[in-house]
């Protein structure tokens, strides 16, 4: 039993989601994957409760499309006071092996947090409006970080997250190919 | 090792735009919008990174020919989000670039006769071309974009590939 097992056993009982790009990728790129969960996976198929809405979870499907179209990608590299502008990062308390990806441009900005199941794999777990998760070392992105953990455990509760080899180079334990660490 | 196969069939968003009677939804509007937007980004970044490997600019160097700081050129490398017209022109220009333009039609990257299937697999994820695979052959098919484990993956491609073929 391998934790590719256990994400096909998530996705037939409809509590995980495949999110491959809607528009094909280019031929001969490195391809990854997004599972999202049913939480994220609303943001997609509404209801919206307005137009604006629609507008900006629209946006927010071609920014996670960035991610399994497979091109470069920028993340913020180590430390992570830098890179604040990075597309993707893992975030600070990094032994949590919980991750964000950023979709900006339109207000609101909305954090995407999950963890890999493998290298090049990303769980989507939850999603939060920036300006509601406050400042850096507020309460509310406490509680957002911890809400991804505990959604992760809940659908894998025999595996941990994809966690970075010291030796290796960063960020490729997560990421194979195309990146740019900012 | 796991391989997941996603058939690439005409999708909704891209039937939405096909109509000609219909509206396109906001959401596919705001799609497309972000879709432009990352494609440059990476292609400019792409770029950047390349002289940048080659030693032929740096973020600081760029930065001083274009009159902005190095945390303003860290910024727009870190994500599309505030980039306008000028942002790309102002960065092009300090790498000694200007954007090559072509419009080309959404329906023309796959003709009919031909398909993408992106293979994932923990070693060696890609996507390949099947130019004798048609979508009206998919429309038959019920394909679930699910996990496959390796053996399965390929005598599910051999099936389709078989079914063209018959």
């Amino acid at each position: 039993m391998s934790i590719y097992n256990e994400i096909g056993d998530r996705v037939n009982e409809h509590r995980l989601f495949a999110l491959p790009p809607l528009i094909p990728p280019a031929l001969g790129v490195t391809l990854r994957q997004i599972f999202v969960s049913a939480e994220v996976r609303s943001l997609f198929v509404g209801p919206w409760t307005t137009r604006a809405w629609e507008g900006r979870c629209g946006l927010l499907r071609a920014d996670l499309d960035r991610f399994s179209q497979g091109g470069l990608i920028p993340v913020a590299a180590r430390p992570f006071k830098k890179g604040k502008t990075a597309y993707m990062r893992q975030l600070s308390r990094w032994l949590e092996e919980v991750w964000e990806i950023r979709s900006r441009g339109v207000q609101p900005g909305i954090r995407v947090l999950g963890r890999f199941a493998d290298t090049d794999v990303f769980i989507a777990l939850t999603w939060h409006k920036r300006p509601d998760l406050l400042g850096p070392k507020s309460r509310e992105w406490r509680d957002a970080i911890v809400g991804c953990k505990t959604e992760w455990r809940n659908l894998f509760p025999a595996y941990q997250p994809k966690s970075g080899d010291a030796s290796s180079v960063y960020p490729t334990d997560y990421i194979s190919a195309n990146t740019y660490l900012v | 090792m796991s391989t997941q196969l996603t058939t690439y069939q005409p999708t909704p968003i891209l039937s939405e735009v096909l109509d000609r009677g219909r509206v396109i939804p906001i959401g596919t509007l705001a799609y497309f919008r972000g879709r432009l937007s990352n494609r440059i980004h990476e292609l400019v970044l792409s770029e950047f990174a390349r002289q940048e490997h080659e030693n032929k600019t740096s973020r600081a160097e760029l930065a001083r020919k274009i009159g902005r700081k190095p945390e303003q050129i860290t910024r727009w490398l870190g994500s599309p989000g505030n980039w306008t017209l000028d942002t790309i022109s102002d960065l092009l220009l300090g790498m000694g670039l200007e954007l090559g333009l072509s419009i080309k039609s959404l329906f023309g990257e796959q003709t009919t006769n031909e398909m993408t299937i992106a293979v994932y697999s923990t070693a060696n994820s890609t996507s390949v071309s099947v130019p004798w695979l048609k979508y009206d052959d998919l429309q038959n098919i019920y394909w679930d974009p699910q996990l496959y484990d390796l053996k399965s993956s390929f005598r599910r491609t051999t099936a389709l590939t078989g079914i063209k073929q018959a």
